[in-house]
């Protein structure tokens, strides 16, 4: 198989690096170019001003765990903001972050800190990740998350500075459980305002003994730790890959090495970062990526024009195994073929389903009509391979409209990017 | 086109309700290689307060359906897995009477008042939100094992929960996913069955587990589900991605179509997940129940449950839980019980760790490494396994004792499985199961 077309490219990076496009914007988007695209993108006062523009009204987030209705709307409002958003990639990326620097609601419990949290990705996700990681280390959510609001002198609780090391920036076997009880003590001492959420340093409880952390010695508080885990050679892979994986659907080592040194060498912008990766990977035999239940469904809606309904769209998604904000565990959620299991692929279904009855795009729902299967693909996104020859059988065997519509968004070429 | 599927039509006998029992002496030879199964030898019933008292099946909960002498493996035996994800706590589940579990827990030590006592122990109770099991104790029928896991442990979840998932074999696929990826022809859909989480312990090379999040949820809305059958491809699982979403769509199908059977078809959304983020083990378990019972080839659950990493709050956070697992564990065996099953279904829980010995500041535990583990069933010789010895920690943590796969031996004993070509070694030092 041969690199992609330009065509093809631009498609393969609204899919990939956002959440596709309809078939009008589709078609400009291949008129500017994969270049040209990239740029758009990636333009940092696009990404500023997207950062700025906050899809949730604070009135609706009391600082309350018992709040319900909160919770939904926070998530509710984030699944409608990526569906129309103007700046997918800043959304994209806050997704694949969301994936990596885990927290969760149903531990959390306050919405607004989970949205703060959020927020903090939308604005800093594609800047310097030394600011992101040191950020999140000190974010509320984060704090309650993985407990490092209990972490004191007397009592370190080690459960943040494992994760830090295991699975938001070095990667098991890059450090010693040392490493993880230095890390603890070091960032004893920060708590919030439950009131108000504001983060506080309290000194009585923070232990400022020297320790050696990563080899480094000296190591003491927040900004020590944060240094030697930049400082750390694993870090560059391990971040390159991990964008590698979610962005292009592979990781070859060579590949990885190459962006990893890149990304080093830019004082670790992730902007930078993911534009070599895009850059490469448009340049290469596209690997296949399963969409998760969420980022299908956002493609899916945005593709056909479609306002889906949150509250069915949400409890679906919870079914499908991929509600935004509830990640079943620190590590997020895993990928691949992990994803066509019974219980996700019925929920999807579903999705399909609703989505098809919501959408309003003339162009996909003309092709939907019709008896063209190459114009349907092309509506929906798809690359000029389009369906094969049992995706095709299949649209035809469902009735024209709508129905079809929803058989094209569960069929393996819609489902994997 | 594709036909549609119906499991029925491949289905040619029909048994009455209560025949399984039958099914599983006529087919005990199986497919064990070097190990033959051990018998189930208990004629006890399992009193487990909640049974109507009667041992015969009962026609109102056992579904009268047809069934396939062909469909069962395992000579009819099953295998549930109840998982506490998160690490649950050993020391509180099994409080020892040492007096150094109360100094290393001055605020979250249960009173010896509140802890209950099992016949024949001495050196350590039961945490009372496990009282529905006593009398499985009393039965002789249920084992309790203490400071469970690896002998080098690891304090992170995810490390330790695939080192239990694969047997300590990384590279390998889970445990019981091998044992379905051995089997020589795929079975049924509902055959794996992960409720409540996915479950990586029942995912093959090749096979993957039906996973059921929520029952109120795994049905069609608004689409056919024979379009969805016309996407749905060849019998084999390929590598390719497409063609793995093409074969999914068949079983998923299939799966829907059995599960509307067997739960009653037209459930609604008041069955979905019980808690914010999780379902209840009872919930699940009654699921696996009404699986277990039915003529759908259901031979392996998996349960799962979430909130067991109790950093914080840990005394009422872990009653909660360890209710809903006694209750659960309890109800569903005497599920079993009526349903003619008793003597076919073993149940076992693990965790990925247990916790640290002392408590931190926040009124919860660590991650530790020795943890808990059960097994119950009328197969199961019952007692306490394992040790704890508070006098020698392995830094700060329960030593680990029994190895994961000495239980892991015990199931794949129980199916009839090769263990050692299953696991790359037995390891018989646990011995849980009656023999002879």
């Amino acid at each position: 198989m041969l690199p992609m077309d330009e065509r093809d490219s631009v498609k393969w990076l609204h899919r990939r690096a956002g959440f596709g496009l309809p078939p009008a914007q589709m078609r400009a988007a291949i008129e500017s170019g994969f270049a040209g695209e990239l740029d758009r993108l990636l333009d940092p006062s696009a990404v500023a001003a997207a950062g700025a523009a906050d899809p949730w009204d604070d009135e609706s987030l009391p600082y309350d765990p018992m709040d319900a209705p909160s919770r939904r709307y926070a998530i509710g409002r984030w699944i409608d903001a990526m569906v129309a958003t103007e700046q997918p990639l800043v959304d994209r990326m806050t997704w694949l972050w969301h994936g990596h620097f885990v927290s969760a609601i149903d531990k959390v419990r306050v919405a607004r800190l989970m949205v703060d949290q959020i927020r903090l990705l939308r604005s800093a996700g594609l800047g310097d990740l030394r600011n992101l990681v040191r950020s999140l280390t000190i974010d509320a959510a984060m704090l309650i998350y993985l407990d490092l609001r209990t972490s004191t002198d007397e009592v370190p609780n080690e459960n943040y500075s494992r994760e830090l090391l295991e699975l938001f920036t070095l990667g098991e076997g890059n450090y010693s459980e040392d490493d993880v009880q230095a890390g603890a003590a070091a960032l004893s001492g920060w708590n919030f305002d439950r009131g108000g959420g504001e983060v506080v340093f309290r000194e009585r409880r923070h232990d400022d003994q020297l320790q050696t952390y990563l080899g480094v010695d000296g190591v003491h508080d927040l900004d020590t730790v944060i240094d030697a885990v930049m400082a750390h050679p694993a870090l560059p892979t391990f971040i390159a890959s991990t964008i590698c994986e979610e962005l292009l659907g592979e990781s070859d080592p060579e590949l990885v090495a190459e962006l990893a040194s890149g990304f080093a060498a830019s004082g670790f912008a992730v902007s930078d970062l993911v534009r070599a990766a895009l850059t490469a990977g448009a340049e290469r035999e596209a690997a296949p990526l399963v969409l998760g239940p969420l980022p299908w469904l956002v493609i899916a809606a945005r593709t056909t024009a479609a306002r889906v309904e949150i509250p069915q769209a949400a409890l679906l998604l919870r079914v499908a195994g991929q509600l935004p904000m509830l990640p079943p565990n620190v590590a997020g959620w895993p990928g691949g073929a992990a994803w066509f299991n019974a219980g996700s692929l019925v929920a999807r279904a579903n999705l399909a389903a609703l989505v098809a009855a919501d959408a309003t795009d003339v162009d996909v729902l003309a092709a939907a009509e019709g008896d063209d299967p190459a114009a349907l693909a092309d509506a929906l996104g798809l690359p000029s391979a389009g369906f094969d020859e049992q995706s095709r059988a299949a649209l035809s065997a469902a009735p024209a409209g709508r129905d079809r519509l929803a058989i094209a968004l569960l069929t393996p070429e819609f489902m994997i990017a | 086109m594709v036909p549609k599927i119906d499991r029925r039509q491949f289905i040619g006998l029909s048994v009455g309700a209560g025949a399984t029992v039958a099914v599983a002496v006529a087919l005990s030879s199986g497919n064990g290689g070097g190990t033959s199964a051990p018998s189930a030898t208990s004629s006890t019933a399992v009193t487990t307060g909640t049974s109507t008292g009667s041992t015969l099946p009962s026609a109102t909960t056992v579904p009268s359906k047809t069934s396939s002498l062909g469909d069962l493996q395992f000579g009819g035996r099953r295998l549930v897995v109840v998982q506490l994800n998160g690490g649950n706590d050993l020391l509180n589940t099994l409080p020892p009477t040492q007096g150094r579990y109360h100094d290393m827990r001055p605020t979250l030590a249960l009173g010896d008042n509140e802890v209950l006592s099992l016949s024949g122990i001495d050196d350590a109770g039961l945490h009372p939100s496990l009282a529905p099991l006593l009398p499985a104790w009393d039965a002789g029928q249920l084992a309790l094992i203490r400071g469970i896991g690896f002998e080098v442990p690891n304090r992170s979840h995810f490390v330790s929960m695939d080192r239990w998932w694969r047997a300590d074999q990384l590279t390998k696929p889970g445990w019981l996913g091998r044992v379905v990826d051995g089997l020589a022809d795929e079975p049924s859909p509902l055959f794996g069955t992960a409720l409540g989480a996915s479950a990586p312990l029942l995912s093959g090379a090749t096979r993957q587990p039906t996973v059921i999040g929520s029952s109120g949820s795994f049905r069609w809305v608004d689409i056919d589900p024979e379009w969805i059958a016309a996407l749905s491809g060849p019998d084999d699982n390929g590598t390719d991605l497409a063609d793995q979403a093409r074969h999914a769509f068949l079983r998923t199908v299939q799966a829907v179509d059995d599960f509307a059977e067997i739960t009653g078809g037209e459930p609604t959304s008041d069955q979905l997940a019980g808690r914010e983020g999780g379902a209840s083990i009872a919930g699940g378990l009654a699921t696996a129940a009404q699986l277990l019972a039915s003529d759908a080839g259901a031979q392996l659950v998996v349960v799962s449950a979430s909130g067991f990493d109790t950093h914080a709050d840990q005394l009422p956070v872990q009653a909660n839980l360890l209710t809903d697992l006694g209750e659960g564990v309890a109800t569903f065996m005497a599920a079993m019980e009526s349903a003619g099953l008793a003597d076919d279904v073993l149940l076992v829980v693990t965790s990925e760790f247990g916790r640290r010995v002392a408590e931190n500041g926040s009124g919860g535990c660590d991650h530790g490494a020795g943890g808990f583990s059960m097994a119950i069933g009328s197969a199961v010789k019952g007692g306490m396994y394992g040790e704890v010895d508070l006098d020698d920690l392995l830094d700060g943590d329960v030593r680990p004792v029994v190895a994961p796969q000495a239980l892991f031996t015990n199931c794949l004993d129980w199916l009839g499985v090769d263990a050692e070509a299953t696991l790359g070694e037995r390891d018989d030092s646990l011995g849980l199961l009656r023999t002879g």
